[in-house]
């Protein structure tokens, strides 16, 4: 019998293969295996970016600062997980193990599928490995509370994790040993001293005879240990593997971008969120509605009459997404501009990139503005450079300045916690503060990730109230 | 690979011992040795499983405990770390060194601690004189955190009068009005207030650098302390208490024990080959080395006399101890070479 086609025959009722039902009997996995199928780029790119919107669910509702693995921290994630659409994720991140349907397989693969090319986009730097591990860490960890007992005890044996749970007559011997440590009403579990040495040394587990005894909420975190140790070593071997990966062109297109890629709100022209933007109101406007590092953008060109190739860049498309005309556009970048060089230069040198950005020159590709993950990412800071996002690109004291400049009447602390939140590098939470102080009455039920989505934020806001502020001034004149 | 190693000083304990001071070590002072030795022997040998420990007086001040367990020997730095932190309880704070915490159950190694100390607390306390003058109680008050409860002590203690003897009755007396107040109000931090006390005083002060590092260097078992003369003997935690350090023997000792038996058995005369007499009946190994023909022809006879000189010594008991210890260890590690059958302990070929 020819054991191979045996083991890949499709079972005709599930559309998965025996191999497949077994690499994919249980709602959590260690990755162990890479997926072997056959998937369209399209899918895969797809596919992969769904479960980069995962990671950033994750981080941000622990940068809120709710309780990480605490319930709510829990429910915000999958809430918003639900709220992005993503079914399939939350039906086997909240799975209790052993479901049979074919829904439970099927999201197991895509879990599957999606850890590893996200694997391998991460594994290219020391802090994208980092930062991959912390959010499949906590993931993991999400997703072992909703683990039923036996999909717990599956899970620990499929994984070769021998941790033996214990009988009801050592219990009672353990109870009267322990003084009280070990708790009647609790499942527990033996596991060698050596795995547990960061309870141990806190002496927060009861041992006995080269045995620790350890609670089902505590053997997450040897297991937990066991899960980052492997991580951190594939993660290596991954690096290497990403190095001939991309080889591949239109792989590394994909690979190379998907940990910037915005995975929010589409804000190009057409996409029906362009304001009519008076040109010679843009001052005003800047300071009102401007996003910081669109507003340190704006200041520059129009205090130094100039800006660099990436800060032009970033500014000229974030005009041209909140509704700013082309001509307009022009007109500004060119009457600032000639302050200093001449018009002819002037229009020799930049107005073609302009009309560029704007999608009228060249291939006609209309440039879609930075999200803040791209933002963050140009990095910035250089000599003379003012793009990049400023709650990373400033030093301390600048950023102090900045922040005492454009926040009128700061609560107590409010710009010290800001500033932590930069040195911590929660760059786009320190972004939503802000604006939660510069635009008390708007509701955010997200963090800022885009620019564009903060300007059309305060800017609906302001308007508003600029509106009635303007009746006032009409009553009172 | 190397043992786990714990270290105890005796200088460490200078602040509740007032019967010698330093490097002095007499029986008094020997008592908080003892207790130490109990509550880490018995920690590491029901806690982690360990069983080949090597306990030694290391001739002068302190003593060593050598774990060589094939899983101690494993261990890597995070591991000695935690097993450090678990089995020691000061903490940095210079006043209060010993905070149990607010937890509902006390820890089972550290309440076993407790038991262990009590146990002997009050011979303690009559032969350190702990309570027996003003200065020496006030140390012990500000043990006590909650200032009424200190108050009220210190108050009861005057009226007793500054007698002599009254170490146990005092001591009493803080134990009573601790207890009293712990039974009408339900201020967690006052849970574990007697026992943090006790276990501040008495509780084996570790240097925990020693046992975290793998490159400290103890000093080997039977070498002779350079300042003292006096030899690193192994002693048996079962009887650490009828141990006596100042009875350790000096290497002058021995070598005049070596003299005066010889001269007793009239041996000095006498060649090699015929010394002992009775060396069968005083070979403690039970080894049936010095039949050996190959041995004996390898070996010169003054050799041989030197290898048994000890026997003629006090040393011979401390020997028997490291024996004893040897042949437990080469019973565990000639399980771990041979592929386990001895570990599991059935081999399913006998019956
Ligand atoms: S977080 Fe985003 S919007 Fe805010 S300043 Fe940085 S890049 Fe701009
Ligand atoms: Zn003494």
């Amino acid at each position: 019998m020819n054991f191979v086609a045996r083991k890949r025959r499709i079972l005709v009722d599930t559309g998965f293969t025996e191999y497949e039902m077994g690499l994919y009997s249980n709602d959590l996995q260690m990755y162990t295996t890479p997926p072997e199928i056959k998937i369209t780029l399209r899918e895969f790119e797809e596919q992969a970016l769904e479960r980069v919107k995962v990671y950033r669910i994750i981080e941000q509702t622990s940068a809120k600062g709710i309780t990480k693995l605490s319930e709510e921290w829990r429910k915000a994630i999958l809430d918003e997980i639900k709220a992005q659409g993503l079914k399939t994720f939350v039906k086997v991140f909240t799975g209790t193990g052993l479901g049979k349907t074919e829904a439970d397989y099927e999201g197991r693969r895509r879990d599957h599928i999606t850890h590893f090319i996200c694997r391998l986009t991460y594994s290219r730097t020391e802090e994208l490995r980092r930062w991959f591990m912390t959010q499949e860490m906590d993931l993991f960890r999400l997703r072992w509370h909703y683990l039923s007992s036996e999909g717990r005890q599956a899970f620990l044996k499929s994984n070769n994790l021998s941790y033996t749970s214990i009988s009801e007559e050592e219990m009672s011997r353990l109870l009267t040993l322990s003084n009280g440590l070990v708790d009647s009403t609790k499942e527990y579990y033996k596991v060698p001293f050596t795995e547990v040495f960061d309870l141990i040394s806190r002496r927060r587990i009861f041992l006995h005879k080269g045995f620790g005894y350890i609670t089902s909420q505590d053997i997450i975190s040897v297991i937990a240990t066991q899960f980052r140790s492997f991580m951190s070593k594939q993660m290596m071997l991954c690096s290497n593997l990403y190095s001939r990966i991309i080889e591949d062109e239109r792989l590394k297109a994909i690979l190379g971008n998907l940990n910037t890629v915005y995975t929010g709100k589409n804000y190009t022209v057409g996409s029906g969120n362009a304001h009519e933007i008076d040109i010679k109101q843009l001052g005003t406007i800047a300071r009102r509605a401007f996003p910081p590092c669109m507003l340190s953008l704006y200041s520059t060109l129009t205090n130094q009459n100039h800006l660099k190739h990436f800060g032009r860049l970033q500014l000229i498309l974030f005009l041209k997404g909140i509704g700013v005309k082309m001509e307009d556009a022009l007109y500004l970048y060119r009457s600032e501009f000639t302050k200093k060089m001449e018009p002819d230069k002037f229009d020799k040198e930049h107005s073609y990139n302009i009309r560029h950005s704007y999608g009228k020159e060249g291939k006609r590709t209309n440039y879609t503005p930075y999200a803040c993950m791209k933002v963050i990412n140009l990095n910035g800071g250089g000599a003379g450079e003012t793009h990049g996002c400023p709650f990373k690109t400033f030093e301390a004291n600048q950023l102090n300045k900045f922040l005492a400049d454009n926040i009128s009447n700061p609560e107590p602390g409010e710009v010290r916690e800001i500033i932590d939140l930069a040195k911590n590098k929660h760059y786009q939470i320190c972004c939503t503060k802000y604006f939660q102080t510069k635009n008390p009455g708007v509701k955010l039920n997200s963090i800022i990730e885009h620019p564009n989505q903060y300007f059309e934020l305060s800017y609906s806001d302001r308007n508003s109230t600029s509106k009635t502020e303007d009746k006032k001034s009409v009553a009172s004149s | 690979m190397r043992e786990l190693v714990f270290d105890i000083d005796m200088t460490d304990y200078d602040d509740v011992r007032y019967c010698c001071s330093g490097a002095d070590i007499c029986e008094k002072c020997w008592r908080y040795m003892s207790i130490a030795c109990k509550i880490l022997d018995t920690a590491l040998r029901e806690d982690f499983d360990f069983q080949l420990l090597l306990w030694v007086f290391s001739g002068r001040r302190g003593i060593h405990c050598w774990v060589c367990d094939p899983a101690a020997l494993d261990l890597d730095g995070r591991g000695r770390s935690a097993l450090a932190e678990y089995l020691s309880v000061l903490t940095a704070n210079p006043v209060k060194k010993v905070y149990l915490g607010a937890s509902d159950t006390l820890h089972p190694h550290l309440k076993r601690a407790r038991i262990i100390i009590e146990d002997q607390f009050s011979k303690i306390l009559e032969e350190q004189e702990l309570l027996s003058n003003k200065e020496r109680q006030t140390k012990v008050l500000n043990l006590v955190s909650n200032g009424e409860i200190r108050t009220e002590i210190e108050k009861e203690w005057n009226r007793m009068g500054q007698e002599d003897g009254q170490d146990v009755a005092k001591w009493d007396k803080l134990v009573a009005i601790i207890r009293h107040h712990q039974a009408k109000s339900s201020d967690r931090k006052l849970r574990y207030a007697v026992d943090e006390i006790l276990l501040e005083l008495v509780y084996p002060r570790l240097d925990i650098h020693v046992t975290k590092g793998v490159n400290h260097l103890l000093k080997s078992p039977f070498c002779v302390h350079p300042k003292t003369g006096k030899v690193c003997v192994p002693f048996q935690p079962r009887a650490v208490e009828k141990f006596n350090p100042s009875k350790v023997p000096t290497i002058n000792q021995l070598i005049a024990e070596v003299e005066l038996y010889d001269e007793k058995h009239n041996l000095l005369n006498k060649t090699a080959d015929e010394t002992p007499a009775s060396e069968t009946a005083m070979d403690t190994t039970g080894t049936p080395q010095s039949e050996t023909p190959a041995l004996k022809q390898a070996e010169t006879p003054v050799a041989k006399q030197l290898r048994n000189e000890y026997k003629k010594t006090c040393l011979v008991k401390s020997i028997a101890v490291f024996e004893e210890f040897l042949k437990a260890f080469h019973g565990v590690w000639k399980g771990e070479g041979g592929g386990g059958a001895n570990i599991n302990g059935a081999d399913p070929m006998s019956f």
